[in-house]
């Protein structure tokens, strides 16, 4: 478990971290959410005692990391994919982050082996692409076999392959009863991967919630409806109190009903339904509203405070 | 890509204990060892630094030998055969310097100190096991070299009659310090470069200090020239591979114990700034 309590980390003149709390817990993925800027990354660092608060405390398991001797059975984390020195090979970058943990030294061959760097870890790193070096990096974090994971933006690079690849990895992790905080700036991503949701914006913590319930309120319950009876399921449906919107191709736009209440209507009225679905993009624009007051650069305009 | 295997392998990690036993610094040790002999840079700086050590002495010599007719009719002329062994260190010494800096910039210039640092979070033991990697690497290569230098160079001075046996008075102490000075300026290479924290500010910190700083305050007027110049590492090392105590220079024993310092003061400064700073 990672517990982040009240904790405020200032660069200079920017508040990159202002008064953060939350508790990111064992067995399942928890996403790590936010615009770019928004502290994800700096929150991360402080997690592993690479940067200090200013004031608040992080703890890991109850402690300190700092005061941790071997870093790597502890917290197993991705930050940056490419802070590796490129004249190294994978192996050689894995052996001597496993040797100064007294790892076994069979475990560096078989973390290749997971992420599927085998058949290259005598190469050189410096040749690699961002994929394989998000493959190293994910290596690197489960080289220790630790109880908690972090990983920083880790599908940027990554092929859909390896995108569902890694998917299935956190879930596993997860199931295996790990700690898993998982960061990303994009909503639809971590709604596929994560089961609870931390979302800051300009440092501070917007939302703390599950994935279905942050959806829900999120979207505000708009359901896309796509069946050759718009009309009639329209006007069943505005009959349960729902509002409905025509959008684009014969497509319902239902506000007010659950997914569950539209498909049981159609059924009963026996009505074909071809398609039925929560209304990702509203999802992507809720979340854009919600953390719009916290995006720190925006095209077109300057920074938004006179912070800098 | 190969497909992924399962994560079962290690499913019971999640109840393993937490109370496994601090890293030893022995491993730490091996870590470095293991970065510094995995990277080609490492290979190419020992070559670097063997080829000028050896090769500028040996050329000196030979020029010194066959005009020594010549050369030792003039009245001031004044060859010192034992320090003259080293005089290629010259160049080597900035080799193994920028070798040392390297050694910690390249990781903050990748940002693989971030990884190093999460991995041991106690980064004196890390910046421990760094600077006693480098240090036995520069000092085993520095006397080999010295001893190369000697043998090679004063085998030709022996054509003239001038050259000595590394059993004469002094050679060995000039021989063991030329290897030690190596080790030195490595050590401040990296301690620069901890500090520092960006290749090229270290770089050129270590350039002001070996080759800017002497000529500077060589420029000084009369007393403070040498009072301060002889607290140079340059100066210092001077007096210990040259066959005559130089009177204005500070005593061996004490130009051995300030050019320890150098490295030793800015590793306690680097160990300070590395424990105190976000990475």
């Amino acid at each position: 478990m990672i517990e982040v309590k009240d904790v405020t980390k200032r660069y200079g003149g920017t508040l990159a971290v202002n008064g953060l709390s939350f508790a990111v817990q064992p067995g399942m993925v928890t996403g790590f959410l936010g615009p770019n800027g928004a502290g994800k990354s700096t929150t991360m660092r402080m997690v592993l005692g690479l940067d200090s608060p200013d004031s608040g405390e992080i703890t890991v398991d109850g402690r300190r990391f700092a005061d941790l001797r071997r870093g790597l059975r502890e917290v197993g984390a991705l930050l940056d994919a490419t802070a590796v020195h490129g004249g190294r090979s994978a192996r050689a970058h894995l052996a001597a982050l496993a040797r100064g943990n007294a790892l076994r030294p069979a475990r560096v061959d078989e973390v290749l082996e997971q992420v599927g760097l085998a058949e290259v870890a005598a190469k050189r790193v410096g040749g690699f692409s961002l994929g394989m070096k998000q493959r190293l990096g994910i290596a690197a974090a489960l080289l220790g076999d630790p109880r908690v994971l972090m990983f920083d933006e880790p599908v940027n690079g990554l092929d859909p392959e390896g995108v569902r690849w890694v998917r299935e990895l956190f879930r596993s992790l997860a199931a295996e009863g790990r700690t898993v905080l998982v960061s990303s700036h994009l909503l639809s991503e971590m709604a596929q991967t994560a089961d609870h949701l931390v979302v800051i914006g300009r440092g501070r913590l917007i939302a703390d919630t599950g994935v279905a319930e942050f959806i829900e309120s999120g979207s505000a319950g708009r359901v896309l409806v796509r069946t050759p009876y718009g009309g009639e399921l329209a006007r069943l449906l505005i009959a349960e109190g729902a509002q409905v919107a025509d959008a684009e191709h014969g497509t319902l736009a239902v506000t007010g009903a659950s997914q569950e209440l539209i498909g049981d209507v159609a059924a009963k009225h026996g009505l074909a339904v071809h398609e039925l679905r929560p209304d990702r993009a509203s999802l992507e624009e809720a979340f854009m509203e919600l953390t719009a007051q916290s995006v720190e650069y925006r095209a077109g305009s300057a920074t938004q405070t006179g912070e800098h | 890509m190969p497909a992924i295997a399962s994560t079962k392998a290690y499913a019971q990690a999640a109840a393993r204990p937490s109370g496994a036993p601090a890293a030893r610094f022995a491993d730490l040790l091996a870590a470095e060892w293991i970065k510094f002999r995995s990277v080609r840079s490492s290979y190419w700086a020992l070559l670097l630094a063997a080829v000028p050590s050896v090769l500028v002495g040996i050329l000196i010599a030979q020029n010194v030998s066959s005009n020594w007719t010549q050369l030792n009719a003039q009245k001031d002329f004044h060859f010192e055969a034992l320090a003259s062994s080293f005089d290629g260190f010259q160049f080597s010494q900035l080799v193994i310097g920028v070798l040392g800096v390297l050694v910690i910039s390249s990781e903050y210039t990748s940002g693989l100190i971030r990884t190093t640092l999460a991995a041991v979070p106690h980064r004196h033991a890390v910046l421990g096991a760094k600077a006693a990697v480098l240090g036995i690497i520069a000092l085993v290569s520095g006397e080999i070299l010295a001893f190369v230098a000697f043998f090679s160079v004063q085998a030709i001075l022996h054509g003239v009659g001038i050259g000595l046996s590394i059993t004469d008075s002094g050679a060995l102490r000039a021989v063991l310090s030329a290897g030690f000075y190596l080790a030195v300026i490595g050590l401040v290479g990296l301690a620069l470069g901890a500090l520092l924290r960006h290749s090229a500010g270290a770089i050129a910190a270590l350039f002001g200090l070996v080759f800017v700083l002497p000529g500077v305050i060589s420029a000084f007027p009369a007393p403070w020239k040498t009072r301060i110049g002889k607290f140079l590492p340059t100066n210092l090392a001077g007096q210990l591979i040259s066959q005559q105590p130089h009177p204005d220079l500070l005593s061996r024993s004490w130009s051995f114990a300030v050019l320890l310092a150098y490295p030793v003061v800015l590793l306690v400064l680097a160990g300070y700034a590395l424990k105190h700073r976000d990475a």
